[in-house]
Order: C-alpha cells, then structure tokens, then sequence
C-alpha cells in the first residue's frame, strides 16, 4: 500500500525516513447560516413564478411526508386533480405541482400560508385522518388565505409554510418560509360539545 | 420505562398520555373513537380539568385512565370512594379536593388512593362533582 501526495499534506523523505507533514488538518468548517435547508418531508421547493393564462402566477411543489402513515395529497394544477406528494409517473413533474390563485393569498400580508389539513371519518370507526384519498378529510396540502386557520370538528390545519411575494396580481418576487420540517403522527381528542383539538409528534 | 408513540393503531400522541378523567356515575354513554381519534360525550361521566386542556395524565399506554369510583356496598349501605391512576404530581393536587353527592359532599383523603375511602352510609350516588373538574358539556 502506498500514500499519494494529497491536499493538505505532504511527504518530505531523508536519510531517516519519510516524513507526512499535515499541514491543513481539517478543512474549514461550513457555517449552518450559509447552508441551504436540506430536504426533507414537507418542505416547501421548486417555487417558481411563470406566466400562465397572461398573469404571473406562483407555483409549488412540497416533498413528500406522512401524516400518520398517509401520505397527503396536493392540488396539482397540470391534471386538475388531486395527486399524492410521492406521485412517480413518468412524463411529469414529480412531486405535482399547485398553484397559487388570488383566493388563496391573505390581501394584507401578500403571503399564501400552506397548510396540511386533515379530517375524521365521518362514520364508524371514525379514524383519524380519514383514509379514503377520493374523500374532502384525507390529509391535504394546499394554499390558505388565513395566517391562522381555526381547527374544526371536521378538518385540523397545520401551518406547514408560507409564500409571501410582493404582488399578488403581478408577482415578481417571493420568499418561503417553512415551518414544519418532519412527517407527523397526530391524534384528535374532543371534550363535549368543544371544538376538536389536534396534537402533533414529529418524526 | 418508554411509552410507545407513534403506533399503527390506537392513539400516537397526546392520547397516549393524557386523557379525561372518568366515572362510574350511571348511563354512560358511548365513546366515539377510531385510531388516532377519541371524543368524550357530554354528560356527567367524564370530567375535564378546570384549568389547562382538560386532560390529566394518564401514566402510559399500558395503564388505566385515571377516575373517581365512589361505590354503596349492600346490604350495609357503607359508602367507598376511590381516586385510581393518577400520577404524581396530580394525586398530590387533588388531595384535600372536595366532592360534591347528591345529598352532602366530602375532601379526599390519601385512603382514597389506596384501599378507599370511607364516606358515611347510605350515601347519596352519583356524586355530582370533583373540586378542579367540570363535567363535560
């Protein structure tokens, strides 16, 4: 086995030997405030602005994740349909891709805050989330209007991210905030006749 | 000793850990549940903390939910109330609690944790309410 000269070392020989003098021991640490996020589940990528039907508008897609064991669905704008964040099909942009409509941005922040949202089944045994993806309650990623959307009986909202841009009618420019970086495991709990509370665990 | 989080059945989370505190007061009625899901019915069955999100601890996945039992032995109509899988520190903050019956009230006593508390004769069931609990509505 040999040693080649290398970055950060050398090899200096004489009568006694060779020498390896380590000049550069470690290379220099990279800051985590010039690190880009990595990936991760439910992380908010590839938001692009492109021009469609003659308006700027702004898309997205999130990386796949689990809200317990399911993975959400997203509005994808090209089919119209909802589609799964694990879609794999050739031919298209994996995962879907949603798009931002007027409606869904808050009028005073210019910001769409991206929930996962998720319902009860609505008859016995009443599994939370509902796992029927034809159904309105199976966990749903999507674009919301409200910086603070009320949890329901019906459907919980979890605030995964938001896109902020600086016109709504004519966005130029845009900025992703992510607030949730994990799959969930999640459980529903209603006391009475009280709204339905929701409690997360991330994984 | 762990406590399983994040199963395939049953409750993940905070339903592992904390529930309602419940009764043995008549007619109870249904929960409804599913995995992941759990709703206590309004009625005089489940109490809710006063203060807080309404759920108490419950010790783990594997124990009891905690609850008050307050039973009339027959034929000699001897009252015994019972204060079951509480954990520290909540069995040490309901001590000294009151509690309402029918027909007169009393405090928890530490054999309320234990063997059962003595609470008179002929007493007056159900009991109609615990001092830092509410009955659901």
């Amino acid at each position: 086995m040999s040693i080649q000269p290398g970055v950060g070392y050398t090899f200096t020989s004489s009568s006694q030997g060779t020498n390896l003098n380590i000049e550069k021991p470690w290379a220099p640490w990279t800051t985590y405030a010039t690190t880009e996020d990595p990936g991760h589940p439910f992380k908010i990528v590839n938001v692009q602005i492109v021009t469609s039907g003659g308006s700027q508008v702004v898309r997205y897609q999130v990386q796949s994740g689990t809200l317990n064991n399911l993975v959400p669905v997203l509005d994808d704008h090209a089919s119209g349909t909802t589609v799964k964040l694990d879609r794999v099909t050739s031919g298209v942009p994996n995962p879907p891709t949603a798009q931002l409509d007027p409606a869904q941005y808050n009028g005073t922040t210019k910001t769409s805050y991206i929930y996962l949202r998720a319902g009860p089944k609505p008859s016995a045994p009443f599994d939370y989330p509902f796992n029927d993806v034809s159904n309105e309650r199976y966990p749903a990623v999507g674009g919301y209007n409200g910086e603070s959307t009320p949890d329901t009986d019906i459907f919980s909202y979890l605030k995964i991210g938001s896109i902020a841009v600086d016109s709504i009618s004519a966005p130029t420019v845009f900025t992703v905030t992510q607030f949730v970086n994990g799959s969930l495991w999640a459980d529903r709990i209603k006391l009475g006749t009280e709204t339905a509370r929701y409690y997360y665990a991330r994984i | 000793m762990g406590d399983i989080i994040g199963g395939v059945t049953g409750y993940s989370t905070w339903a592992t850990l904390r529930q309602a505190a419940g009764t043995n007061n008549p007619d109870t009625p249904p929960l409804v549940t599913g995995d992941y899901n759990r709703e206590y019915p309004s009625g005089n069955y489940f109490l809710k903390t006063t203060e807080g999100n309404g759920l108490i601890r419950t010790g783990g996945f594997f124990r009891p939910g905690a609850g008050f039992t307050l039973l009339k032995s027959n034929p000699e109509s001897v009252g015994i109330f019972y204060c079951g899988g509480f954990v520290e520190p909540d069995n040490e903050t309901i001590l000294d609690k009151a509690v309402s019956m029918t027909d007169g009230s009393f405090d928890i006593e530490p054999e309320a944790f234990t063997d059962g508390q003595y609470v008179g004769t002929d007493p007056k069931l159900p009991f109609t309410g615990v001092e830092l609990f509410d009955f659901l509505t």
